[in-house]
Formats: C-alpha cells, structure tokens, sequence
C-alpha cells in the first residue's frame, strides 16, 4: 500500500515537474502578454451557446446588461482578490499548492475530477461543431430537450469531428494552440459583425431608442421558450460570476497568474470579461433572436455570417475542445502509468466523443457550466482558508507536506462534506457555489483545527 | 519576400477585420445588401487565414527576429 502511494505520487509529481519550482523574477511578463491571453481564452465556442440560451430563457433586456454587467465585475474582483494575490506571494500553480496542503491523494482525485469534466466540456464543444458540419448534409440538429441523438446523421457526423479533433490533438496540442492565436480576433470580429448584420431583420434602427426597443420587444423579451425556466438578473450575474469559478474562485488561473508582476495583474480577466463574456453573449443572443430562435449555432452563424460564420463555429469548437481533450489527457495520465501521451490522449477523444454524441451536453451547457464550478470551488475554499486565514488563527499551515500525509483528511471532508450539503441546498443550482464557498471554509477551519489538536505531537 | 510579406502581413490582417466589421455596419445601416456583405466576410476570412499566421504566432516572429 505504502509503496503503491509512492509510486502514484511519484507518477504525478513527475507530470507536472516542469513547472514545479516557484517562477523566477526574470521570468515574470508584462500586461500585455495577460491582455492577449485573457482576451483570448474568453472568445470561444461556449458563447455561441451561452448568448442564445440567455434568450431562450426569457431573461428580459434590462436583467441581461446589469446582470452581465454586475456578474462580469464580479469575475474580475475575484481574479484581482482571489486567485492573482496567491499566485503572485507562491509564484507555484494550483497543482503543488495544492500538493502542500491537501497531500497527493487529494491532487490525484482533484485530478481525475478535472479530466472528467475536461472530457464534458470537449464533448459539448464538438456537439456545436457538429451543428455547422450538419449544415452541410442537412442533419436535423437536437431539439433543446432532448438528451439522446435524434438521428443516424448526427451520431456519424459527431464520430467523425470527434475523431479529426482527437487526430490533430495527438499529432500536435501546440500546433492548434498556436493555431487558436490566429482565431481570436477574427471570431470576435465575427461575432459583432454577425449581431450587426442580423439587427435589421428584427426591426429598423435608428437611434438607440429603436435598438432598446427591439432589445426588449423582439430578443430579450422576458418570455422563455416553452418547456424552459425563467432566468432574471440574478440568474444572469451568477452565471457571469461563476463561468469561469474554477479558474478564479477555484484558483486553477494560478498556473497564468503566478507569471505576474503584482496581483494587481488580476484586474486584466477584464480584457476576456467584458468582450467575451459581456459583448460575444450580447451578439450571440441577438443572432438567435433573428433565426426565430433555433438553438443551431452552426445554422445561427451561418445565417449571419454566410460561410465564414459556419467555419467560426466549427474553429472555435475545435480550438476549445482540443486544449480541452489534451488536459484531460494529461490528468488521466497519472492512473495510466507508462502510457504513451498518444495513447492517453486517444482515450480521452474517444471519451470525450462518446460524450458529444448525447446533445444533452450542450443543450444543457447552462447547468453544465455551473456544476462544473461548483464541484471544484471547495478546493479553492481550502487553499484560501489555508493561505490566508491559518496564518491570523494561529493554525499551523502545510501540514500535508510537512508531515508527509498522503491524504489531508480535513481538506478531502470537506471537499466532499460541502458537495454533499449545496446539493442538498433547496436553491438553483446557480447559486449553491456562493454559500458552498463559506461552509467549506469554516467547515476546513474547524476540522483542521480538530485534526491539530487530536494529533498535538505532530503538530 | 517573404520578409516584406512579414511587414505587411499584420497591416493586411487589420483590413480584413475592418472589411468584416465595415460591412455589416453597412448592412445594419441599410446602405449594402447582405449578399454583398456575406461575400466580402468570406473574403476577408480567407485572408485572414493566409496573412495572419505571419505575425500572430509566436515562432513565426521569432525566425523574423
């Protein structure tokens, strides 16, 4: 037993051993490099879905802008405040701050977590590639409810853009990732250009008066779509908060924000907020609008944008899914030891095509998106508590490092303890993540502060 | 050539995102067909895709260096 704990934490360190020492001074970047990368990283396939399922959901004109606005506001102070001012003080990523309070018995299944929701979300993207490819062949694309394929056509077309999207992450990750670089303002100018072009169809416009008008009339009405929940403003901020927790309030943006100056490099998230999150959701919303509603981002882009829209939405799926398939590929690797990085990689394709042929997916990439967050936010609650709080309660920090534990129990209780107690929370699933982020907080405390005083000698 | 293709390259690229943004305000103001619109979108996708490359990846910059 002992010695299969070391051989797997011995697997897992090796995995990440290129970026295991704190960065040094010299290697820090300017703003730039975190303008560029967080305005791109935030233009992707997800917001031709997000935008649309906004209206579909009846959310009303003046809920959507404040609801964005203020949910959007609050992602940028949780980058600035949450996640930049560790990353910058350790200079480490998520994976060894976390080895150093949780233990690798923790790192592990944060890993195998990660690939497994890694593996949804590539899914989804290549669901919505699949819906421009579609367009070719006129495959029927999934009604917004169903869970299952629909048709033959589609589970073939969705095999075969899962396969090309599996083919080119095993032949080269870094290629497409330079690839996707290209992409970004191109997609972006698709987006507006795509919302521009499709506004005279829901009415004239003259002033900004007529553009409100519309806003309220003909795309964000406040009437959902029939068989689908009411969103308000509130279920608009949350969203905007927490679609990206995992990366700020779940601290996994620590790998990019330990390359800052100063924390206050956090403030940047605003350059990938606000045009991805506020203005693509915005245009996307008002595409939808204009093809009466149909959730098809691949028939939606090409109405607006002809054929160059149509390959937007097939680029921005591959582009998404297949850093995506790749870090599934390499959390997986850690319980395949000796597997080739091919190898992995083709496993978690396969899974994650699998995956994509169910179009509940991305019918349902709202919820998706929300529990994916949710999931990860307690370990993001108990490196805070750990960061921060220890220090000021007099409670003893690192324990799992400087005691060597395989398993710090209090950290995985509460991991565990706090999922269990927000599902059970008779609230949204949008909003769980927020009072979830403070019972794990205190429910860490508390047992750290038991397990320290039943085992004093060590402490 | 290909140097001054490297020069250019980004100038050329900045077009294209202005003929793609330009035209719809042209649609949306009703003065160009979509027709119009959706053929120069397409255009300036494609080079887009040919010129862009040049100067937004990374290595390619480097060998200019």
């Amino acid at each position: 037993m002992a010695q299969s704990k070391t051989s797997l934490t011995s697997r897992l360190d090796a995995l990440f051993e290129f970026d295991r020492e704190p960065v040094t001074e010299d290697k820090l970047h300017g703003p730039g490099k975190f303008i560029g990368l967080f305005a791109g990283e935030h233009v992707a396939a997800t917001e031709f879905v997000i935008g649309p399922m906004f209206v579909i959901h009846g959310v009303a004109a003046l809920d959507l802008f404040l609801g964005l606005l203020v949910g959007n506001l609050l992602a940028v102070l949780s980058w600035a405040f949450l996640v930049a001012p560790i990353a910058v003080r350790t200079r480490l990523t998520l994976y060894w701050y976390l080895r150093k309070i949780c233990g690798p018995g923790v790192t592990f299944i944060y890993n195998i977590a990660n690939a497994f929701l890694y593996c949804v979300l590539a899914g989804a993207m290549i669901s919505v590639s699949s819906t421009a490819i579609g367009l070719a062949f006129k495959t029927p694309t999934p009604a917004l409810t169903d869970v299952l394929p629909n048709s033959i056509s589609w589970v073939v077309i969705t095999l075969i853009v899962g396969g090309v999207v599996t083919m080119f992450a095993i032949l080269g990750f870094d290629k497409v990732s330079k690839f996707s670089s290209v992409c970004s303002p191109w997609l972006f100018a698709i987006f507006i250009a795509g919302a521009l072009a499709l506004l005279p169809s829901l009415g004239q416009i003259n002033s900004l008066s007529d553009f409100w008008h519309i806003a309220q009339t003909k795309i964000w009405n406040g009437v959902p779509t029939a068989g689908q929940e009411k969103y308000t403003f509130w279920h608009i901020a949350f969203f905007a908060w927490f679609a990206n927790l995992a990366m700020h309030v779940g601290l996994s943006d620590m790998a990019v924000l330990r390359f800052a100056k100063n924390w206050k490099y956090g403030f940047y998230s605003a350059f990938g907020m606000f045009p991805g999150h506020f203005l693509a959701w915005v245009c996307s919303g008002i595409m939808v609008a204009a093809v009466a509603r149909e959730m098809n981002p691949g028939a939606m882009a090409f109405t607006a944008a002809g054929f160059a829209g149509a390959v937007a939405v097939v680029i921005a799926g591959w582009t998404t899914s297949n850093p995506t398939m790749y870090r599934a590929g390499l959390a997986l690797q850690v319980v395949t030891p000796n597997w080739s990085r091919w190898r992995i990689t083709l496993i978690a394709g396969v899974v994650t095509t699998i995956v994509a042929c169910f179009p509940v997916v991305f019918m349902r990439l709202l919820d998706f998106v929300a529990l994916y967050g949710l999931l990860l936010m307690p370990v993001g609650a108990v490196v805070f508590a750990e960061h921060w709080l220890f220090p000021k309660l007099g409670l003893v920090q690192y324990r799992a490092e400087k005691f060597k534990m395989f398993i710090n129990w209090p950290s995985l209780i509460t991991w565990i303890g706090t999922l269990v107690i927000v599902f059970l929370l008779p609230i949204h699933m949008f909003f769980k993540w927020l009072p979830g982020y403070f019972i794990a907080l205190v429910l860490y405390i508390s047992l750290s502060y038991f397990s320290a005083r039943k085992q004093p000698a060590k402490a | 050539m290909i140097n001054i293709i490297r020069k250019i390259a980004p100038w050329i690229s900045i077009i294209c995102l202005v003929v793609i943004i330009g035209y719809s305000i042209l649609v949306f103001r009703g003065v160009q067909s979509k027709e119009t619109y959706i053929m120069w979108t397409n255009i300036a996708t494609v080079v887009w895709f040919v010129f862009s490359p040049f100067w937004l990846i990374k290595g390619n910059k480097k060998e200019q260096a």
